[in-house]
């Protein structure tokens, strides 16, 4: 199925909630999305059974989150973006339409800060507990130590500035 | 604050209510056959696992952080680190993605190259994947000769690139060095010896019963369920899912070759077992070796790198590439904002990672012992998952 055919499907059911963008790449409403999903992985011309990967992105003013999908039966591919509210980023989750959308969803929420709404394990992944802040957020200022421990450490060989020739 | 404390409460109350005669034991963070540093926090009676919980993180370095503020071509060293069995797929996806956005034209020559180096390390990484596997399980044997093997691949690689483990090899339009005019006969020489001693490690471990007994039938995974938890590579075909990004959605030439896709049959047992995940590694290594003389022989001579500006600056605009490497896709989303030389955003998908989060499902009512096969046979880097 081509990309033309793929967005006609998406369009017959959803309407304008569902917008052709980049070749290969349609915007989808947030609000929307859980259906969409669902209808992508469940429609047996579209049979995007994988999820390849769940990306968030911080654009200036929202956040937006990517989904590459791909059918191995049908041979092809599709991209979904949804741009969500970057002051409150909510989207529900997709854990009950692709399993592996659990994992990419804790990792996009402890680095972008995005919440996940009905997410069954809301636990950080990579990082510390208490780590504070949103890493991939554009505004984000690493910490200059963690419990203690300075991230920058003196040069022992390098010598002042300014101090006599040994 | 440390991950895998006990004393958590929430933790505790996330994973069950207490039943009388059960108890928590961590495994890991450093257990010689977790194939680096994670930790496991098990639910059992004993013997029996009701739930093994993985904690992940402790090789978390930031790469997408790093690729904001590196520029573009200052990346590929960093991609060395997300997999270091399998460096040479990395720098390849890499490579690929900002070609693919800026729109750059890689030499035919630089594509074979790439081909080459990357299934020579598709080798060298199942060697290690296959070895360790049976080295986890109790037969030392045959990891001490795949190593033995790989050390081989290693001095190819060194006298390609210069590098024995973190390659750093492919550059945006191309790749660093040419093939050294003696090396493609060595390569040539080397799987000469190589592919009867793929038979004698049959011999050794893949037909033996003990070996055989011990992994057949140990946790299965439906296709269904392979899909849905977005496991690639050979661990997706081994449960019989006909996918290999190398045929389905050809990038660089590989196209040109011929070539089988492996699958699992359910060998000796179910289909998707350990075992077949194994047997699949085994016999991908000699599909590679297929490979590997087509493309020595059909190498065209020529240019290794295209005319690439010194600061690459791509239009606005965003892409995915990705490659089949050992542990399956490892693709890269690259944006790109239009004015700086820096990406805008690096998100890399990897094959550990969705692998590593198919094992808690997989966990309720096995062994403990069985949890050593499942993460040797779904073949996890550590730090491919933390990235």
């Amino acid at each position: 199925m081509n990309f033309e055919d793929i967005v006609k499907t998406l369009k017959a059911e959803f309407g304008e909630t569902v917008k052709e963008a980049a070749p290969g790449t349609v915007v989808a409403d947030p609000g929307e999305i859980e259906k969409i999903a669902l209808f992508c992985r469940d429609n047996p011309l579209l049979d995007f059974k994988a999820l390849i990967a769940l990306s968030g992105v911080d654009h200036p003013g929202r956040i937006e989150i990517v989904l590459h999908l791909a059918s191995y039966g049908k041979k092809h591919f599709l991209v979904i973006k949804t741009a969500l509210d970057r002051n409150k980023p909510e989207i529900s989750t997709l854990e009950n339409v692709w399993k592996t959308a659990n994992w990419h969803e804790r990792e996009c929420a402890e680095l972008l800060g995005v919440l996940f709404k009905g997410h069954s394990d809301p636990r950080k992944l990579l990082l510390p507990d208490d780590w504070l802040g949103y890493p991939l957020r554009k505004d984000y200022v690493p910490p200059t130590e963690y419990h203690g421990i300075s991230h920058s450490r003196h040069n022992p060989v390098e010598k002042k500035r300014g101090a006599p020739p040994s | 604050m440390i991950k895998q404390e006990l004393k958590n409460i929430d933790e505790l109350r996330i994973l069950r209510e207490p039943v009388e005669g059960e108890m928590l034991v961590n495994m890991g963070p450093q257990h010689p056959s977790t194939h680096g540093v994670l930790n496991f926090l098990l639910v059992t009676d004993g013997e029996v696992m009701h739930r093994a919980v993985p904690h992940i993180g402790y090789l978390h370095r930031g790469i997408e952080k790093l690729a904001e503020q590196t520029e573009y071509a200052g990346f590929m060293p960093f991609t060395d680190r997300i997999d270091y069995l399998a460096a040479m797929a990395a720098n390849q996806a890499y490579a690929m993605a900002v070609e693919k956005l800026a729109g750059y034209v890689v030499p035919e020559r630089a594509e074979f190259l790439r081909v080459i180096a990357c299934e020579l390390n598709r080798i060298a990484s199942h060697l290690v994947a296959t070895g360790s596997m049976a080295m986890d399980i109790g037969a030392v044997t045959p990891f001490i000769h795949w190593i033995r093997e790989r050390e081989y691949i290693n001095e190819i690689t060194e006298e390609l690139c210069g590098s024995r483990l973190t390659y750093n090899y492919c550059r945006i339009g191309g790749v660093s060095h040419d093939l050294p005019a003696t090396l493609a006969g060595k390569i040539l020489l080397w799987l000469d010896h190589f592919e009867p001693i793929i038979d004698e490690f049959d011999r050794l471990i893949t037909h033996n019963e003990i070996f055989v007994h011990r992994l057949a039938d140990v946790c299965a995974i439906s296709a269904q369920n392979a899909t849905g938890y977005g496991l690639v590579g050979p661990n997706l075909r081994a449960s019989g899912v006909d996918w290999d990004l190398r045929r389905d959605k050809p990038y660089s030439v590989y196209d040109r070759f011929d070539f089988n896709i492996v699958l699992g049959k359910g060998f000796r047992g179910a289909v998707g077992d350990s075992y077949d995940r194994f047997v699949v590694r085994v016999l991908e290594m000699r599909e590679s070796c297929k490979i590997l003389r087509q493309a020595l022989v059909a190498l065209p001579a020529g240019e290794i790198r295209s005319k690439v500006p010194r600061v690459i600056k791509p239009p606005v605009g965003e892409t995915y590439a990705a490659v089949e490497a050992p542990r399956g896709e490892l693709g890269y989303y690259v944006v790109s904002d239009g004015v700086s030389s820096k990406p805008y955003r690096v998100k890399i998908r990897t094959g550990s990672f969705t692998a590593m989060s198919i094992i808690e499902s997989l966990s309720k009512g096995v062994m403990i012992a069985d949890l050593v096969a499942i993460i040797g046979s779904l073949d996890v880097v550590a730090p491919e998952v933390d990235r």
